[in-house]
């Protein structure tokens, strides 16, 4: 074997796991659901909007948070199974007999998962140019889109890929993933006078997710400017360095079984 | 905005002060233009009602409200729904005088409506009422709003064609497709 | 390989889940190019002393080098080796040659090598025709030979092999052991086999373990095995009908013969099970031709692997 021309191990993984999620009918599955949805979505606020009932402006930041959240959620699910799924199907001990160190395995993982992120915003990007048009505000969606997506996203994946590590069942990882989301997901929920309060506003901020969404909300819905909301981008740069650190950190605690 | 009925009333109050008002409905002519508009959902028309004071004296100052109701139905209709702006104020008019108020409305829902107006001195018994104007509302749905069809209709396909050529490929890879193995 | 050149060298290993004691100081060797059988009822902790050895488990206490590389090498000593676990599972959607060719990878065998490696091994393993076929149509059988073939992946120099027959039919069990001693005698691959399929242990292994409750009860060739578990050979012997009754009394009283009786189906044949094997057959012969009872015929067979391992695991109670 030559050293010159093999792959890090990582990039073995990472290439197997995106062959194993695209070229499967896996990723493409969560993906054509999405898009479904997207599309249904886009739809209605594009009629809303046409008939004025939702501001044109409005209706894009919809689509835009539609796309952030969906996306996330099919991350968030891609990568609750990485680790815990090879673990309930038999198949991790075979990985964990080669000479690929758990955090290479981990790394591998989570850059395989991030893919589906990747693939719904590049897919919600179509949706979100063609409703952005009309009230002219398609770089600020394409931007929140992106880097909001993004941020989301990554920070989704690396909590998913660390409650897999540790978990030893699909059905446990998903569900404690599923349940994280929600509890993040709940501060957007607040009501009105709720989230405008100190109190609120903190939660919402603190939140990767619900900062993500807001910082859509303000951009879009209300126009604020993003040089105005760039504090909302704290939380979830944050968190995605944070639980991607914490992922790679946990990688050590991939095993079949707990001996000792 | 949230369409309360079916049915919509406009009308324009006029307030009048108290010193006034007794004189409010003889003395004030309202009309409102167009006599009667067909339109199509989420369109803005522009109405005018034109307040003239037909009397000797100086009237004023009153009020101009519309309404909005829709005649065939028992449920209310908001005419909030269709414009921010229900009352506007009109400070005074001399004797042969006319004031043109202006509204846009955008009818919410797609039906007949009657829109009309009152003017009104706050306290008074009596009101000066307009013309009722027939607003006929067609329905506007297109099939390619905001020109998001296309993209909507296409990603889903795309993403499925591609979907539907890997299930192929798994199903050709379950059947024996050794061909390139020959030793 | 380790100073003393053995593929495994495992010296007091013992692993443990919270306060149950799966492997008990266990000690043993495996030569370069040896087959070990390391044998054990369920539970006996065969599979908790191979996952061990392969790093996926933390001793508790012991060491060991395999392909002389100690435990706290990891990543050394997982690129030497080869290992099939007790429950392997495949993904069904990949090919049987992508499935190899990535395992190849992760040796960090550069793809084309890794692809013309796997196609070498499928067809070494008779599953060159289902190369691009999909793992999900795949038979048990040819499961557990595409295993071994992932196995061999990276030309190991130690090779674990946990129940590599279990749940095949006769068939299956031929084809697969054929497969992997043909694979291994080549070169020198030392190979650490867990089964409780015996007769399979018997026919492949140069040395065996058995394993009960976590400790080595027996270890060596198998006829040391069988020779420490204090079990003779069986003997029938054919003697005109008449004289059966006397042959059988003047057995009964012979310390050599651990049972005797007449067989209820044929008339003048007598089954004897012997406390120690051939010296004592010759002894019987003798003093049966001494009493002059003519013998028609005998038949004298070993002690089995099988027989030793149910003396050996038997618990006091199930005796």
């Amino acid at each position: 074997m030559t050293a010159r021309s093999a792959r890090a191990s990582w990039i073995v993984i990472a290439v197997h796991e995106l062959r194993g999620l695209w070229l499967s009918a896996k990723g493409l599955t969560v993906l054509f659901g999405y898009t479904i949805l997207l599309s249904i979505m886009a739809f209605i606020a594009a009629s809303e909007a046409q008939l004025n009932l939702l501001d044109a402006r409005e209706s894009v930041g919809i689509v835009v948070q539609m796309a952030i959240g969906l996306g996330t959620l099919a991350a968030l699910v891609v990568s609750a199974d990485a680790i815990s799924g090879e673990r309930e199907r038999d198949t991790l001990e075979a990985l964990l007999v080669t000479p690929v160190s758990r955090r290479a395995l981990v790394i591998g993982k989570m850059v395989g998962a991030s893919s589906m992120w990747l693939a719904g915003i590049v897919v919600a990007v179509p949706y979100v140019v063609a409703m952005a048009n009309g009230p002219g505000v398609a770089a600020d969606a394409l931007f929140v889109l992106v880097v909001a997506g993004s941020l989301v996203g990554a920070s989704l994946t690396a909590l998913g890929i660390a409650i897999s590590a540790v978990a030893m069942s699909n059905r446990v990882s998903l569900a404690a993933g599923v349940g994280v989301l929600l509890v993040f997901a709940a501060p957007s929920q607040l009501p009105a006078v709720t989230a405008k309060g100190a109190l609120g506003a903190v939660l919402v901020a603190a939140n990767p997710v619900s900062a993500g969404l807001k910082l859509a909300g303000l951009v879009l819905i209300d126009q604020e400017t993003l040089a105005s909301q760039w504090t909302l981008l704290i939380s979830p740069v944050v968190a995605a360095v944070v639980l991607t650190y914490l992922a790679i950190r946990l990688s050590s605690r991939v095993r079949l079984g707990g001996a000792r | 905005m949230i369409v309360r009925g079916a049915f919509t009333t406009l009308a324009i109050i006029v307030f009048v002060p108290l010193s006034v008002f007794a004189q409010v409905s003889q003395d004030v002519e309202l009309v409102v233009n167009p006599g009667s508009i067909e339109t199509t959902l989420g369109r803005t028309e522009r109405i005018e009602v034109r307040a003239t004071n037909t009397s000797s004296e100086k009237v004023g100052p009153f009020a101009v409200h519309v309404d909005i109701t829709d005649p065939a139905s028992e449920s209310s209709v908001d005419p909030e729904d269709w414009t921010p702006t229900l009352t506007q104020e009109v400070e005074g008019l001399e004797p042969g005088e006319s004031n043109t108020l202006i509204w846009n409305v955008q009818p919410i829902s797609n039906g007949a409506y009657s829109l009309y107006a009152v003017a009104l001195v706050a306290g008074s018994v009596e009101v000066a009422v307009s013309n009722a104007v027939t607003v006929r509302v067609e329905s506007a749905r297109t099939l390619n709003p905001e020109g998001i069809l296309p993209v909507a209709v296409a990603l889903p396909l795309v993403v499925g064609a591609l979907l539907a050529l890997n299930l192929r490929r798994s199903a050709a890879l379950r059947r024996n497709r050794n061909a390139r193995l020959t030793k | 390989m380790n100073m003393n050149g053995s593929a495994v060298l495992c010296e007091g290993l013992s692993v443990t889940y919270g306060d149950v004691t799966a492997v008990d100081r266990v000690t043993f060797d495996v030569q370069p190019g040896e087959v070990f059988g390391l044998l054990g009822p369920n539970g006996a902790g065969k599979t908790s002393v191979v996952r061990a050895l392969t790093t996926v488990l933390d001793p508790s206490a012991g060491r060991a080098e395999v392909a002389g590389i100690p435990l706290d090498n990891p990543n050394g000593l997982r690129a030497l080796i080869g290992v099939l676990p007790e429950s392997n599972g495949y993904p069904g959607s990949e090919t049987a040659l992508g499935y190899l060719r990535f395992y190849g990878q992760l040796f960090g065998i550069p793809a084309t090598e890794s692809a013309d490696r796997a196609e070498s091994l499928l067809w070494q393993f008779g599953l060159g025709a289902n190369a691009h076929q999909s793992i999900s149509t795949f038979s048990r059988g040819m499961r557990q030979r595409l295993g071994i073939a992932r196995s061999l992946m990276n030309e190991p120099q130690v090779l674990f092999l946990d129940e590599p027959t279990l749940g095949l039919d006769p068939a299956g069990r031929e084809d697969v052991l054929s497969h992997l001693t043909s694979a291994v005698a080549a070169n020198g691959t030392g190979v650490v086999l867990c089964s409780h399929l015996l007769d399979d242990v018997e026919r492949v292994c140069d040395r065996v373990a058995i394993l009960d409750q976590g400790r080595i009860v027996a270890a060596g060739t198998v006829g040391n095995v069988i020779e420490a578990a204090g079990i003779g050979g069986t003997m029938r012997i054919s003697v005109v009908p008449e004289a059966a009754g006397r042959a059988l009394e003047s057995l009964l009283n012979l310390p050599q013969v651990a049972r005797a009786e007449s067989n209820s189906s044929r008339l003048g044949e007598i089954d004897i099970d012997l406390v120690e094997p051939e010296p004592h057959a010759n002894q019987i012969l003798s003093l049966l031709l001494g009493a002059k009872i003519e013998i028609r015929g005998v038949q004298l067979e070993g002690a089995r692997l099988s027989d030793a391992f149910l003396k050996l695991t038997q618990r006091e109670g199930e005796r």
